[in-house]
C-alpha cells in the first residue's frame, strides 16, 4: 500500500495542513509552520480510562480501571532507562497523557526533529514490561491517585460523572484507585499494547518547524503495519437519565465546591463538533459574563468568580458543565433552569448571540497560531472523526439564534441533571 | 528591540514578530507591600480589569471585549522579592484579520487606558456593586487557599522561610485586613500607585506602531509622577537554627517542602545547579527520589532569586515523610560531593537554550521573558547567558550546592498519619 496525501485549507485564514493514510494504517497530519522555532509531535491512540471491555476471538476482557494510564507510565520504562532521558539530552521536552477517549506522547524541540520523532515512535511501539519494573510503578501512581483525592475539583468532577452515567466508564477517575491499579500486571498491559496500539488505531501530527517528507522518512522506518486484530470495544447502553440527581461529601475546603451536569444524547463526527460550539455558545448566552443571569448571580452573591461552564463531550457521551464556589449550589441550578426556560419562552437575545459569535471567531482564528495549539486541533480533529481541523469557523457561521432554542430545549432538561456538591469538613485542628 | 522611556520611571519595550496574529500589551505597576496594602493589591488587577468608567459593569466590559473578537484583559499580582507588580495583560487580534476591517488595536487601546485613568469610580471610591463583587471574590479565594493543598503548602513554606519581611505576607493578604479594605482605600492606593509606581511595558506586535507608544504616552504624560526606587533583589536573612512547622489536615497525602538559603551565587551557576538538582529530565531529585524509590510523584524545585532561596516540594505517604527529607538532603550533598556527570551540566546548558529559543514562538513568553531579564536587572542576552552557562565549572557547582543552607521546612501533614512525622 502506498502513502495517500490529501491537502486541507483553512478558508478564513489560508493555513494548510496535510492528511497522510500511511502505509502502515496509520493517520499522519502535519501542518508546516516554517515561521516558528518550534516543532511539536504528538503520537495518539484510542485507548482511554473509558476502554474497560473488549472481545477478542470470541472472549470478552475486562480491564481494571487506570489500565491505559498505567500503560503511558510503563511505556516511558526501557531496559536502558527512562526514554524522557534522550529527549533531554538532544534538547526536546516529552510527556504524555491520559484521558477518557485517549492516550497522547508528545514532544517538542528546536532542533534535532527527526531523532526526536524517532525516538517517539520507537518508543511508544515498542513495550517494554517486566514483573520488577510494573510492581516499581505502583508506588508512583498511588502517590499520583492520592494527590488526586485530595484535590476538591477533582473529587467533585469524578463524584458527578460516577452518578451521571450507568454504564458508560467515565468513573472511576483516568488514574484508576489504588485497589484496581494492584491487578495490572504485565501480561495485562502487553496484550493492550497489542490491540490499541495498532497502527490503525492510532494518529501521528506534527506542526511547527516540521515537513512532510521528513516525517513520512521516519514513519517508514518505524511504523510497520501488523496484523489486524479482531479486538472490538464493548460499551454497553447508556440509560438517558443521570443515575442520581445529587450527590455529595465533606472534605478539607474553605466554601462549598459544585459541579452540575446536563446530561444529553451523545453524538459523533461534525455533528458533535457543531452541537458542542452551538452548546458553548448557548452556555455563554446563559450564564457567561455578559448574560443578565450571571450579574445577578454575582449581585446576589449567589456564584463567585470561579463559575465556569464548558460543554463535555466524547465517544458516546455529551453533557454540559457548569461549576463554582457557592453557598447555595441547588439554587444555582434552579437559576440556570429557569433562565434557559425564560430564553426559550421570550426569545433569544439577537445582539447577544452575534456579539458572541463574533469573539467564538475571534478564539478560533488565535487558537490555530502556535505549533502546540495546531497540533492539538490536528489530533482532536481525527479523535472526533473530522475531515479537517479548520472546521470550527465554518460551523459557527452556521449557528443561528433558531439553533439555540433547539439546544435549550433539548440539552438543559431538569430530568437530566446532576448536581454534585463538596461541603467543607469542620476542621478540628 | 526598541526600548524607550514614556515618562518618569516609565519604560517601554516593543518587540515585533509577523508571524503572530496577535498583539499583547502588558503593563506592570511595581509596588512596595505592607500588610494592610496587600489584600488591595490583590483586588486592584480585578478591580482595573473587570470594568470601567466606560464599561461600568463586568457584564459591559465582557461586550466590549467580545465584540473585539474575544480580546482579552486581565490582571493578576505577582510577587518579587519583597515587592509585587499589577501585572495587567491585553491581547487582541490583529487588524487585517477583522471582518470589517476595523481597527481592533485602536478600540483596545482607548479601552486599556480608559480603564486605568478612568476606573469605575465614583466620589473617590471605587463603585459599587463591581468593588462589593471583587471583594467578595478575594475574601472566598483567601478562605479557599487550603483547597490546592499544594499552593497551600508552598505559601506555608514562604511565610515561614520569610517571616517577618514583606514575602512572607500572603499574595492575597490576611482575611482580617481584606475585611476592612474600603472603596475609598482601593482608590486612594490606586492613585498614589499611579504618582509612585515604576511602570514596565512590554509591547508584542506583528509589526511596528508607533501609535502606541504614543498613545501610552500622552495617557501617563496626564499624570503627576514622583516614582520610588525598586530593588527586586531583597536576599532573606539565614534563620540561627532551622524552623520546623507542621500542620494537621484531614488529606491522605503528606505535602512537604523544604527551603534552602544561599549568599551570593552568580545566575549562571544557580541555572545550572537548579537542572542538575531538580530541572533535567535526570535531575536527581527526580531520579533518585521518584525513579529508583518511588518515594513520590512529583518532586519540584523553584528558585527565588530575588530572596536566595530554593524552595523543593513534594508529595508523599506520611509513612516515607522522614525517607524523603533525608533523600532531597543527600541530593544536594551528592552534588556538593561532585557526584554529577558532565552530560548533566551539557544537558543544563541545552535546557536552558532550547527553552530561551522556544520563547520566541508566543507572544506570552517573549513579554515574559523580557520582563524577568528586566527584573533580574541582567542585561545579558538569553544567549549571552547561556555563553555564561558554557563557562561554570563543576567547581563552581559544588560549591554553589555548599552554599544552600537548611533554612526551614513546612509538612502538610495527613490527619491519619501524625504519629510517624519526626521534625528532626
Amino acid at each position: 500500500m502506498q502513502n495517500e496525501l490529501h491537502y486541507l485549507t483553512d478558508p478564513c485564514t489560508g493555513d494548510i495542513c496535510c492528511r497522510i493514510r500511511h502505509a502502515s494504517g496509520l493517520e499522519i497530519r502535519v501542518a508546516e509552520m516554517p515561521e516558528f522555532s518550534t516543532a511539536y509531535a504528538q503520537f495518539s491512540t484510542r485507548f482511554g480510562s473509558i476502554h474497560r471491555c473488549f472481545r477478542e476471538n470470541g472472549k470478552t476482557f475486562f480491564l481494571p480501571a487506570g489500565t491505559a494510564h498505567y500503560m503511558e507510565h510503563k511505556l516511558f520504562d526501557k531496559e536502558d532507562g527512562d526514554v524522557a532521558v534522550r529527549f533531554d539530552d538532544l534538547g526536546a521536552s516529552c510527556n504524555a497523557f491520559t484521558d477518557f477517549d485517549r492516550t497522547v506522547y508528545h514532544f517538542h524541540t528546536q532542533h534535532s526533529f527527526d531523532q526526536c520523532l524517532q525516538i517517539l515512535l520507537h518508543f511508544v511501539m515498542t513495550p517494554y514490561f517486566t514483573e520488577q519494573t510494573v510492581a516499581r510503578e505502583r508506588g508512583i501512581i498511588l502517590q499520583e491517585i492520592m494527590e488526586t483525592l485530595d484535590d476538591p475539583s477533582s473529587l467533585v468532577f469524578n463524584r458527578l460523572l460516577s452518578k451521571m452515567y450507568h454504564t458508560l466508564p467515565l468513573h472511576p477517575d483516568v488514574l484508576g484507585t489504588p485497589e484496581s491499579i494492584t491487578q495490572i500486571t504485565p501480561e495485562l498491559l502487553r496484550q493492550c499494547h497489542r490491540i490499541f496500539y495498532h497502527p490503525q488505531n492510532m494518529v501521528l501530527c506534527c506542526a511547527g518547524n516540521v515537513n512532510i517528507k521528513q516525517i513520512l522518512a521516519v514513519a517508514d522506518r518505524f511504523v510497520k503495519a501488523a496484523p489486524p486484530s479482531d479486538a472490538e470495544t464493548i460499551f454497553l447502553p447508556e440509560p438517558e437519565t443521570p443515575v442520581q440527581n445529587f450527590v455529595s461529601r465533606r472534605m478539607a475546603v474553605g466554601k462549598q465546591q459544585f459541579m452540575i451536569g446536563f446530561k444529553s444524547q451523545p453524538l459523533s463526527g461534525t455533528e458533535r463538533l457543531r452541537e458542542s460550539l452551538l452548546c458553548s455558545l448557548t452556555l455563554d448566552l446563559l450564564t457567561g459574563s455578559a448574560s443578565p443571569l450571571c450579574r445577578k448571580m454575582l449581585h446576589d452573591g449567589l456564584i463567585n468568580d470561579t463559575f465556569d461552564t464548558e460543554c463535555f463531550a466524547g465517544d458516546g457521551w455529551f453533557a454540559l458543565l457548569a461549576e463554582g464556589e457557592s453557598d447555595d449550589p441547588q439554587a444555582v441550578l434552579d437559576a440556570i433552569c429557569t433562565e434557559a426556560e425564560r430564553v426559550l419562552r421570550e426569545g433569544v437575545d439577537e445582539t447577544l448571540f452575534s456579539v458572541l459569535k463574533k469573539g467564538a471567531y475571534g478564539d478560533s482564528i488565535l487558537g490555530m497560531n502556535d505549533p502546540e495549539s495546531v497540533c492539538t486541533a490536528l489530533t482532536d480533529a481525527f479523535m472526533w472523526d473530522c475531515e479537517s481541523p479548520y472546521l470550527r469557523t465554518q460551523l459557527l457561521v452556521s449557528l443561528t439564534p433558531e439553533d439555540v432554542r433547539r439546544c435549550l430545549h433539548e440539552r438543559f432538561r431538569r430530568d437530566r441533571t446532576c448536581l454534585s456538591v463538596i461541603a467543607p469538613e469542620p476542621l478540628q485542628f | 528591540m526598541p526600548e524607550m522611556m514614556l515618562g518618569s520611571g516609565i519604560r517601554y519595550t516593543e518587540i515585533h514578530d509577523p508571524k503572530f496574529r496577535s498583539c499583547l500589551l502588558n503593563i506592570l505597576f511595581y509596588v512596595h507591600r505592607s500588610r494592610q496594602t496587600a489584600p488591595i493589591h490583590a483586588l486592584l488587577p480585578d478591580l482595573l480589569t473587570a470594568s470601567s468608567a466606560a464599561y461600568p459593569s463586568a457584564a459591559e466590559m465582557t461586550l466590549a471585549l467580545e465584540s473585539l473578537y474575544a480580546a482579552e484583559f486581565c490582571g493578576k499580582l505577582s510577587l518579587c522579592g519583597d515587592d509585587a507588580a499589577l501585572d495587567l495583560t491585553a491581547s487582541w487580534m490583529r487588524d487585517d484579520l477583522a471582518l470589517s476591517g476595523e481597527s481592533v488595536t485602536d478600540a483596545m487601546l482607548s479601552l486599556v487606558t480608559d480603564a486605568l485613568l478612568h476606573p469605575n469610580a465614583a466620589d473617590n471610591g471605587f463603585r459599587d456593586p463591581e468593588f462589593r463583587i471583587c471583594k467578595q471574590n478575594l475574601l472566598d479565594d483567601i478562605d479557599c487557599t487550603r483547597n490546592d493543598k499544594r499552593i497551600y503548602t508552598l505559601r506555608s513554606a514562604s511565610a515561614l522561610a520569610y517571616i517577618g519581611e514583606p514575602a512572607a505576607i500572603p499574595p492575597t493578604g490576611l482575611r482580617s485586613d481584606a475585611e476592612a479594605v474600603t472603596p475609598e482605600d482601593a482608590f486612594r492606593l490606586w492613585q498614589e500607585i499611579l504618582r509612585t509606581s515604576q511602570i514596565e511595558i512590554v509591547c508584542v506586535l506583528p509589526k511596528p506602531n508607533p501609535q502606541i507608544a504614543e498613545k501610552l504616552r500622552e495617557c501617563f504624560a496626564a499624570l503627576p509622577r514622583t516614582p520610588e526606587t525598586f530593588c527586586f533583589h531583597a536576599p532573606s536573612p539565614m534563620k540561627q537554627q532551622p524552623a520546623f512547622e507542621k500542620e494537621l489536615l484531614p488529606v491522605g497525602q503528606t505535602k512537604l517542602a523544604v527551603t534552602y538559603k544561599y549568599d551570593n551565587i552568580p545566575r549562571e551557576v544557580l541555572l545550572m545547579l537548579c537542572s542538575i538538582l531538580g530541572w533535567n529530565s535526570d535531575a536527581l531529585l527526580f531520579t533518585e527520589l521518584r525513579e529508583k524509590r518511588g518515594l513520590c510523584y512529583y518532586c519540584c524545585l523553584e528558585w527565588s532569586s530575588g530572596k536566595h532561596s530554593v524552595i523543593i516540594d513534594s508529595g508523599t505517604d506520611s509513612a516515607d515523610l522522614n525517607a524523603l527529607r533525608i533523600g532531597i538532603d543527600a541530593q544536594i550533598e551528592a552534588i556538593r560531593n561532585g557526584r554529577f556527570s558532565d552530560k548533566m551540566m551539557q544537558k543544563a546548558i541545552l535546557r536552558y537554550a532550547c527553552r530561551a529559543a522556544a520563547a520566541s514562538d508566543s507572544p506570552y513568553d517573549l513579554a515574559a521573558e523580557e520582563i524577568s531579564r528586566l527584573q533580574h536587572d541582567d542585561p545579558r542576552s538569553a544567549a549571552e547567558l547561556t555563553a555564561a552557562m558554557q563557562t561554570v565549572t563543576r567547581e563552581q557547582i559544588a560549591d554553589a550546592a555548599k552554599q544552600l543552607r537548611l533554612d526551614s521546612v513546612f509538612v502538610l501533614l495527613a490527619e491519619r498519619e501524625e504519629a510517624a512525622f519526626d521534625a528532626e
